[in-house]
Formats: C-alpha cells, sequence, structure tokens
C-alpha cells in the first residue's frame, strides 16, 4: 500500500502529470453531478403553443383551488398543463377536470380534453365533455356528454347549442342543446329530444339474456 | 300487445328537464311516449325512475288538451283510446290510471268517470266517480250482434 502511495506521490510531482490529474479529478466531479441528475423527471415542454401570444408560465400536473367572494372553496380545476397567456389574459388547460360545488353542496364533475380559463370567470370545455351531476343518494349516476361547453362559474351555469346525450343506467336521451343550473341541480335539454327508457321488465330481461 | 310490456319506453319531445335532487326527467312539448303499440300523447311527461334508474311511473298530463293514450290488446280485438286530464302509467302494474273527465272507448263500448284504473293486461276496467258526486260514472256496453240479426 505504501508502495502504491510512493508511486502516485513519484508521479504527481511531475508538472504535467499533475495537470492531468488536476481534469480527471474534475471529470469525476462532474459525472456525479450529472449523475445525482434526477432522471424521472421528463424533460420541460420545450415548445409552447403561441396561438395566443408568449406564454408567461406553464405547471404541469397541476391543481387550482378556487374560492369565491365569501372565501367558499367552491372549485377545484385539475389539469395536466396549465399555460397562462398574458397578452390575452387566458389560461389554458389540457385534460380538465373540475370539481364544482354549489351553494347547497351539491358536486359536480366536468371534464374534456381541452379547456380554457378565461379573463370574465367563464371555464370553456372542449372535446369528449361529460358533465355529471353526483348524487350521493343515488344508486346510479347521470352523465350528460356533449363537445363545448360554457360554465359560468359567477351564475353556476352551464349551457351548450351542441348535440348533447344524456345516459344513465336504465335510459338514454338525445337531443339538442343543454342549460344547467348548477345551484338547482336542473338541467334542461333544449330541443328535439328523443329517449329510450328499460323498464322492470326489461331490464329483467336485459339481465337475463346470456 | 302482451310483449309490448317487455320493450323499453320511448319518448320523444321538444325539451327535458332532469332535476337531480328529484331524479326526475320532465319532458314538454308534443310529448308522445310510446311501448310497442301503446302510445301516449300529452302536453308534458313526467318520468320517475327506480334504485337501478329502471321506469317505474310515467305520469302524462294535459296541456289545453286532455292527455290521450291508445293500445292494442291483441291482434283480433279492436284498439283502446283514452283521454283524461291526468294518464299515470305504471309499467311493472301494467296499470293506467286516468284521472278527470276520463273516458275510454273500444270499439262501440265506452267508459266515462272522474277516475279509470285499466289493466294493459287482463283488461279489467274500475270505474269511479268523483268525491264531489260530479261526473257520475257513464257505462256504455253495445250488445255484440250475433250472426244473421
Amino acid at each position: 500500500m505504501k508502495a502504491v502511495t510512493a508511486s502516485l506521490q513519484r508521479l504527481l510531482n511531475q508538472p504535467s502529470h499533475r495537470k492531468i490529474g488536476g481534469l480527471v479529478a474534475l471529470a469525476l466531479l462532474g459525472g456525479w453531478i450529472v449523475w445525482l441528475q434526477d432522471f424521472s423527471q421528463s424533460p420541460p415542454r420545450a415548445q409552447l403553443p403561441q396561438v395566443h401570444g408568449e406564454p408567461d408560465y406553464y405547471l404541469e400536473d397541476a391543481t387550482l383551488k378556487r374560492y369565491n367572494a365569501q372565501g367558499r372553496h367552491h372549485q377545484t380545476l385539475e389539469g395536466k398543463v396549465v399555460t397562462h397567456y398574458p397578452n390575452t389574459q387566458l389560461t389554458t388547460v389540457d385534460l380538465p377536470r373540475v370539481h364544482h360545488w354549489s351553494e347547497d353542496g351539491q358536486l359536480w364533475i366536468l371534464s374534456a380534453l381541452e379547456g380554457e380559463i378565461r379573463e370574465d370567470n367563464e371555464i370553456y370545455l372542449q372535446e369528449n365533455v361529460r358533465l355529471t351531476p353526483i348524487n350521493p343518494d343515488s344508486a346510479y349516476t347521470p352523465e350528460f356528454a356533449t363537445q363545448r361547453l360554457w360554465l359560468d362559474t359567477q351564475t353556476e351555469t352551464a349551457r351548450t347549442p351542441d348535440p348533447v346525450s344524456f345516459s344513465s343506467q336504465g335510459g338514454l336521451t338525445q337531443g339538442l342543446g343543454l342549460f344547467a343550473q348548477l345551484a338547482t341541480g336542473q338541467i334542461e335539454i333544449l330541443e328535439q329530444v328523443s329517449s329510450e327508457y328499460l323498464t322492470e321488465f326489461t331490464s329483467r330481461n336485459t339481465q337475463e339474456q346470456p | 300487445l302482451p310483449e309490448d310490456r317487455e320493450k323499453p319506453v320511448q319518448v320523444n319531445a321538444q325539451r327535458m328537464e332532469w332535476h337531480n335532487q328529484r331524479q326526475q326527467g320532465v319532458y314538454s312539448g308534443d310529448v308522445v311516449a310510446t311501448q310497442g303499440e301503446l302510445r301516449l300523447e300529452a302536453a308534458t311527461l313526467t318520468l320517475y325512475r327506480g334504485t337501478n334508474g329502471e321506469l317505474t311511473r310515467a305520469l302524462a298530463e294535459a296541456g289545453g288538451e286532455l292527455a290521450y293514450m291508445r293500445d292494442l290488446p291483441n291482434l283480433d280485438e279492436p284498439e283502446v283510446e283514452a283521454w283524461a286530464e291526468s294518464i299515470d302509467y305504471h309499467p311493472a302494474e301494467d296499470k293506467i290510471i286516468l284521472i278527470g273527465q276520463a273516458r275510454l272507448v273500444q270499439g262501440e263500448d265506452s267508459f266515462r268517470g272522474h277516475r279509470l284504473t285499466y289493466n294493459l293486461t287482463t283488461q279489467d276496467l274500475e270505474a269511479e266517480q268523483a268525491e264531489t258526486g260530479e261526473s257520475r260514472i257513464e257505462v256504455i256496453l253495445t250488445p255484440k250482434r250475433s250472426n244473421g240479426n
């Protein structure tokens, strides 16, 4: 062991070897720092969409909690990527999911592929939009589906002029246009309504069929 | 027809309101509900659903005109038609309750009263007058002509 140390000593005493040794040490240090980097995180999005001007910040896997003027937590918005554009005061959300609690505590869940939080507290959802009123007392959960939906957080209303389907266990309804009053739990399909319901017999027969 | 009871109920209307607290759907505007040959027409139709979402009751109510019902009990029998201020259909019991200016006609037979309860399968009919004594029961049965006279 003394021999090895002595020969290292002799090697390092020569000037050129000292430089090489320093470089090697630096390389080792650099490698160690790189090794410390946590590569489990995906690299940040290099290119953010510029459709609404230059974004100033974006969040990944974000949860936004919103409170009304009285300080009541009435909405939680989750998004895969939330991007804010100062020029238009617009926030775009990928895979938005909104939990909205109305004044009387009724919970509504809204989701879509894309969304926008707009200046006047409106949330705009598009593509595969789902609106679900959660009713703990009921054995089944009705779900409204459409392509675009405008949720006005101020008036607690949601609306669309687009085709709408309303499905629940044992029933399917289709129509045109929707207006939902989240505060009262009342949802209206505005035009051309067509429904089909199973009765006790039909649902029993449907279950008995192989 | 007897097998109609196992068919789903179809509803068409201009509008529909879903009341989440009551888990009820209210249809309005030229409402037509059908189940096989059974047909209901009314200004509004309120649907009640069971805990598993199945349809347990359909209440058709008149607007300006009376609510209307038509059914074909069997292929070899005349159609049944009925009118009333409200027509209350209970699928699980094959029962239809007509209330208010109720009138039911089958072929040349007709029945009037405040409240008529009709069974779609057995074709039993129960008639009641209003508690106030108004709209007494009226039954007109036309004897079937035997061959030759």
